[in-house]
């Protein structure tokens, strides 16, 4: 590693600086973005990139998030690659214009730094804003290291011009987008190789005129939508088989979802975003002292793994699910998703869910708390009905 | 997938493409079958420009004034007036009357922005596109208004031009008849410097049958008489050669030119003419007490409304109903004048109330001289025998021909209205007929040069909307107080500047006239209009016009217009 | 793992520190994070940022809790703020101060190593005159009183950052390891022995 820091294929980043990076490696070609506490470093290291290397792009100054996901949304119909990144109230001012992106089927790639949404003003951690766009149409990604990051970014590009849906990176603020890491750089001509210039399936063009997102009758809407939910589920085969590509040719893999010491585990941990990280020295301090803990991370939330969740999971008798989010007036968003994931399994005893809601508005999560999530999990042999709030 | 009538039809879910977009074009449906009305655009002629005695096109000249090209506005201007600093001072601008502006914040200052384009032609040296010559001479007779006009059309024309002036002095009434407080001599200048410029000779101290005949004038190929009514008309009563009663337009001349003159102080000026206003303003900067008697009331004067509130504003009496019968002298001196008191009976030929003498009414005033200014009637002196004319007027008949062959004639003395404008009108259409008929052609006059084919149908106020203009005020005209303006000739306006002249000329709604502002193509819910190529018009595509009228609605200044479908078509 | 806390005050330099810091550490082969405190502070507050060095790739996302070695950018702090807690009791307090490190009143077991950084900063001409900065300079003592970090590293972080710019800095850096006060008792080999068996 240090021969690499040498010779700068790796350099220390930030995970927003890798997630600049990424973009850059990515030859994007259009950037429109709107500077939002945590997620400003991005642009502040897109212009730094900008004034040193031989960047073929356009950068757009807009004055919101609306405005850049729609800069972003022409650029992207007209045939190009484009990139923005947001964070909390600028990613819900998106909000339109995200289904209008994944609605046309346009393959752009958002970074959303997970921030509290206001009030009471926040600028740190959780994941309600991403969580809150489950439903617009794009593909999720949540990282636990500036070098998923970075790896994710270029991914997510490869991923969404296969199957013509956005993407949406999403790192924990503060926690990865200002915690610099030594991160490799990937060679430049094996991204190259593995992401080509994008080849749209249809742009705006003055030779072949056309008109589009205009109006669709009943007679057709149906089917058209049901093509980008196949789409969807296409994009979870699509990233397993880039994934193995990196693996491949880069020596590192996520893998869709991350089992961590999972095999004969009574008690899984489930985890997303930064915390998975931390989670893996709590497994191993109680793997030491012989309990049969493991975690499962999960990376891809939208399509949401089904399969995996129930392979993985399905046989385990207590999993414990951590939330950094609340879907108020029910229980934490992986929570749900998890519950709705196993209850279409064939195993007929399905694993106990402990649901656990913690580390909301940038609250630390230490190895203390994820231990007493474990410890509430195990001296309860029923879950209580109701979500537990973790100090 | 399948094609019907144009249309495309999708019969499974893998012909359909991934998002929205479109597979063939809409054009197939011709939507605009379905039409009762259809906009059409026609260019109303407006206000301005029905009434301006010259014939400008006073829209497009603002419309340039607006952006600043005042050069190509003076082109405009030199179409149908080749002295607009002159114009832009003395005429009493009809043109500003009916301007739709005055239900909106108040009328355009036409004439004020005329005023300011004609100085920046003076100082800017605008010059006409000059004509290369045709090897013609015409004489022009009289340096008058009409002389001058006639003179610039003649030379834009190629011809070669000599002006016979019966003075010493180039202008006609211009210099000798209009005081320095409404033109200033220097304007006169430059507007015949101009003239000179192009070409323009000119021969002074010429007088018709007296130094000049016809015989002499053999080189020319046509003759333009264009002398003006130089004779004064009488009072009819005793005494009225004595040396204290003076003829207005003799006056004018003596106080315009600089001539040294005793008269006053009381002076009583008989007349409700300009020539009556013009006498007694003049004699007021000359210290002496004029006052003006008129037989008629203020609403039967002839002279001009401005002048005759400039008048009142300078506290010169103008008293009515009063018509002179007697000149009193004493020891050889005029010491009053005696007049009776009229009322106002039935209507003469000129539509105006006969004054009748009040018998019994005697009165007089007590005066040192007395001007008459009754009006102006033609001066047959040195007219050729072969040319007919009466007291009033040169007789002419279609093309300016008089019934001498080779001679034309145009202005006051071929009965033009008295007005610089209408003479300057008569100059240019007397050139055109000149050159019309030097050529054998018809002569048909355009009432408006610069606009092709004129609409009678005059532009209205409720034709606009009122949503793309703002209601605001014309600019405050500079002019100088009764008391700063009474005690010499000064200029008494001045004009505007560069920026108040393209904010006035901005505020002009362009009456029925299309400026291109692309309102209609915008609203176009069928994108049914577009420019055509030399990109000064619009056309329809009547396939997908719907004849909805959004178009005419939205059209700021009522150029666009709906006439019924021909069903049957 | 070593955890490192960096006390400065917003303008100071803190973060750009922890990061070359994080730099040098990762050329000698450790695996390195460097963060700010997550927060807003104006110039002039007192404002944190964090090291983690260790030989495993590091999978702690938490803030820092109980450092091993702390750095004090600007002595005056401690007069409104405990620099010292949570450290480690065999921890090492690297300090910007005139003093010598008998002469500073913290109560511990702890090593205490001093320089003048500012001053050294100020005759480097490193900010202003009015307001030097001492973030690289006490980086040289930081070298001095750690052995496991050699100078080396240091200034080859400072090299890559800076550029062309660095001349300056490497100059106070290598001012302040000379010019570093350490205690009498400092045992030099003992400490490395100490970081490396962790």
């Amino acid at each position: 590693m240090e021969q690499a820091l040498r010779e700068e294929k790796a350099l220390l980043l930030s995970g927003n600086q890798a997630a600049a990076y990424g973009a850059y490696l990515s030859r994007v070609q259009v950037i429109a973005a709107y500077p939002i506490t945590p997620q400003t470093t991005i642009i502040e290291t897109l212009a730094d990139i900008m004034t040193k290397a031989d960047w073929k792009h356009k950068f757009i100054n807009v004055e919101s998030e609306h405005s850049a996901m729609a800069c972003c949304i022409g650029a992207s119909m007209g045939g190009v690659r484009a990139y923005t990144a947001t964070s909390a109230q600028g990613l819900a001012l998106m909000h339109e214009l995200l289904h209008w992106a994944s609605g046309a089927r346009l393959p752009i790639v958002l970074v959303n730094v997970n921030r509290a949404m206001a009030p009471g003003w926040s600028i740190w951690s959780d994941q309600n804003d991403s969580l809150s766009q489950r439903d617009t149409g794009w593909i999720q990604l949540y990282c636990e290291s500036p070098q998923e990051v970075l790896d994710t970014v270029i991914q997510g590009f490869m991923v969404a011009e296969k199957v013509n849906v956005p993407v949406m990176v999403v790192e924990d603020a503060f926690i990865l987008s200002h915690t610099s890491e030594v991160v490799e750089l990937p060679d430049q001509a094996v991204i190259d190789r593995m992401l080509p210039p994008r080849a749209p399936a249809f742009r705006l063009d003055m030779e072949q005129p056309a008109a589009f997102g205009g109006l669709l009758g009943p007679e057709y809407y149906q089917e058209v939508r049901a093509k980008l939910h196949k789409a969807m589920e296409e994009a979870g085969r699509v990233l397993v088989n880039v994934d193995a590509l990196w693996q491949k040719n880069f020596g590192r893999s996520y893998g869709i979802v991350e089992p961590y010491r999972c095999e004969d585990a009574d008690l899984v941990l489930v985890t997303s975003g930064a915390i998975s990280s931390t989670s893996k020295i709590v497994i191993d301090q109680l793997r030491r002292q012989g309990r049969k803990i493991g975690r499962l991370k999960i990376k891809l939330f939208r399509p949401f793994p089904f399969q995996e969740i129930q392979r993985l999971l399905g046989d385990v008798p207590k999993v414990a699910i951590i939330d950094r989010n609340c879907s108020y007036g029910h229980h934490g968003i992986f929570f749900q998703e998890i519950k709705s994931a196993l209850y279409g399994s064939k195993k007929g005893d399905r694993p106990k869910l402990y649901g656990y809601i913690l580390g909301l508005g940038g609250r630390d999560v230490t190895i203390n708390t994820l231990r007493q999530v474990i410890d509430l999990t195990s001296e309860r042999d029923e879950p209580d009905p109701e979500t537990i709030w973790v100090k | 997938m399948k094609k019907e009538n144009g249309r495309v039809i999708f019969e499974t879910e893998d012909e359909l493409p991934i998002t929205a977009v479109s597979s063939a074009s809409t054009e197939f449906n011709k939507t605009g079958s379905w039409k009762y009305l259809e906009p059409y655009y026609e260019n109303l002629t407006p206000p301005c420009i029905n009434k301006c005695l010259t014939g400008q096109d006073i829209v497009t000249q603002l419309r340039l004034t607006e952006e600043g090209r005042f050069a190509e506005a003076v082109q405009v201007l030199y179409q149908a007036n080749p002295f607009p600093s002159i114009t832009g001072r003395v005429c009493p601008h009809p043109c500003e009357q009916p301007c739709n502006r005055k239900a909106y914040g108040g009328g355009i200052t036409i004439r004020a922005i005329e005023h300011f384009l004609g100085d920046y032609a003076a100082t800017h040296h605008v010059m006409p596109p000059a004509a290369s010559p045709n090897g013609k001479a015409i004489a022009v007779i009289g340096s008058g208004p009409a002389g001058l006009s006639a003179a610039f059309f003649l030379s834009l024309l190629g011809y070669s031009i000599t002006v016979f002036e019966a003075l010493q002095w180039i202008g006609g009434l211009l210099r000798t008849g209009i005081p320095s407080y409404r033109l200033p001599k220097y304007v006169v200048d430059d507007e015949v410097q101009k003239l000179r410029d192009l070409g323009v000779q000119f021969e002074m101290n010429k007088r018709m049958g007296k130094n000049l005949h016809l015989s002499e004038l053999g080189n020319f190929s046509a003759t333009l008489l264009a002398i003006g009514r130089g004779a004064s008309m009488k009072l009819g009563l005793p005494a009225e050669e004595h040396d204290d009663v003076w003829n207005g337009i003799d006056l004018l001349q003596k106080i315009n030119v600089g001539e040294p003159l005793t008269i006053g102080p009381k002076v009583v000026v008989i007349g409700g003419g300009n020539t009556a206003i013009d006498c007694a303003r003049s004699l007021l900067r000359l210290g002496c007490e004029p006052k003006i008697i008129y037989r008629r009331t203020k609403a039967e004067m002839p002279a001009f409304k401005d002048e005759v509130k400039q008048t009142l504003e300078e506290e010169i009496p103008i008293d009515y109903l009063i018509a002179p019968m007697k000149l009193i002298e004493e020891n050889g001196k005029l010491i009053a004048i005696e007049c009776l008191k009229t009322r106002l009976g039935e209507k003469d030929e000129s539509g105006r109330q006969r004054p009748v003498p009040i018998e019994g009414s005697n009165f007089s005033i007590p005066c040192d001289a007395v001007v008459k200014a009754l009006g102006e009637k033609l001066d047959g002196c040195g007219l050729p025998e072969t040319l007919k004319f009466d007291r009033e007027k040169i007789i002419i008949e279609n093309g300016y021909r008089t019934s001498h062959p080779g001679i034309f004639s145009c202005g006051d003395c071929a009965n033009g209205e008295g007005t610089v404008g209408d003479a300057i009108r008569h100059g240019r259409e007397a050139s055109l007929a000149i050159h019309a008929s030097l050529l054998e052609m018809p002569y048909a006059p355009s009432l408006i040069p610069t606009r092709q084919g004129v609409n009678p149908e005059i532009a209205k106020f409720k034709q606009f909307n009122l949503a793309y203009f703002q209601k605001s005020a014309p600019p405050t005209l500079q002019a100088l107080q009764p008391n700063e303006r009474i005690y010499g000739f000064q200029e008494i306006e001045s004009g505007l500047a560069r920026n108040e002249a393209m904010r006035e000329a901005a505020r002009c709604f362009k009456c029925g006239t299309c400026t291109m502002c692309d309102n209609c193509r915008v609203f176009c819910p069928d994108m049914a209009i577009r420019p055509k190529r030399d990109r000064h018009s619009y056309e329809i595509n009547y396939d997908y016009c719907k004849g909805c009228g959004v178009c005419v609605e939205e059209c700021p200044r009522g150029a666009i217009h709906l006439r019924k479908v021909d069903v049957g078509n | 793992m070593i955890e490192i806390r960096i006390h400065g005050r917003g303008g100071q330099g803190a973060v750009v520190a922890s990061s070359l810091l994080a730099k040098a550490y990762a050329y000698e082969g450790f695996h390195v994070q460097a963060f700010p405190e997550f927060g807003v502070e104006r110039r002039g507050a007192p404002v944190l940022s964090f090291i983690r060095v260790d030989e495993k790739p590091i999978r702690l996302r938490t803030k820092v809790y109980q450092p091993n070695h702390i750095i004090v950018l600007d002595s005056a702090l401690l007069k409104f703020i405990d620099v010292t807690a949570g450290l480690d009791p065999n921890g090492i307090i690297i300090l910007n101060s005139p003093l010598k490190p008998g002469e500073v009143k913290l109560n511990g077991s702890w090593i205490v190593a001093t320089v003048n950084a500012s001053e050294i900063a100020a005759e480097c001409g490193i900010g202003t005159a009015t307001s030097p900065i001492a973030n690289t300079a006490i980086l040289g003592a930081y070298a001095r009183a750690v052995p496991l970090l050699p100078l080396m590293s240091v200034t080859k972080a400072i090299e890559e950052t800076f550029g062309g710019k660095s001349r300056n800095n490497l100059m106070a850096v290598e001012k302040a390891f000379e010019n570093t006060a350490l205690p009498s008792n400092f045992v030099a080999e003992a400490l490395e022995a100490y970081y490396q068996i962790r």
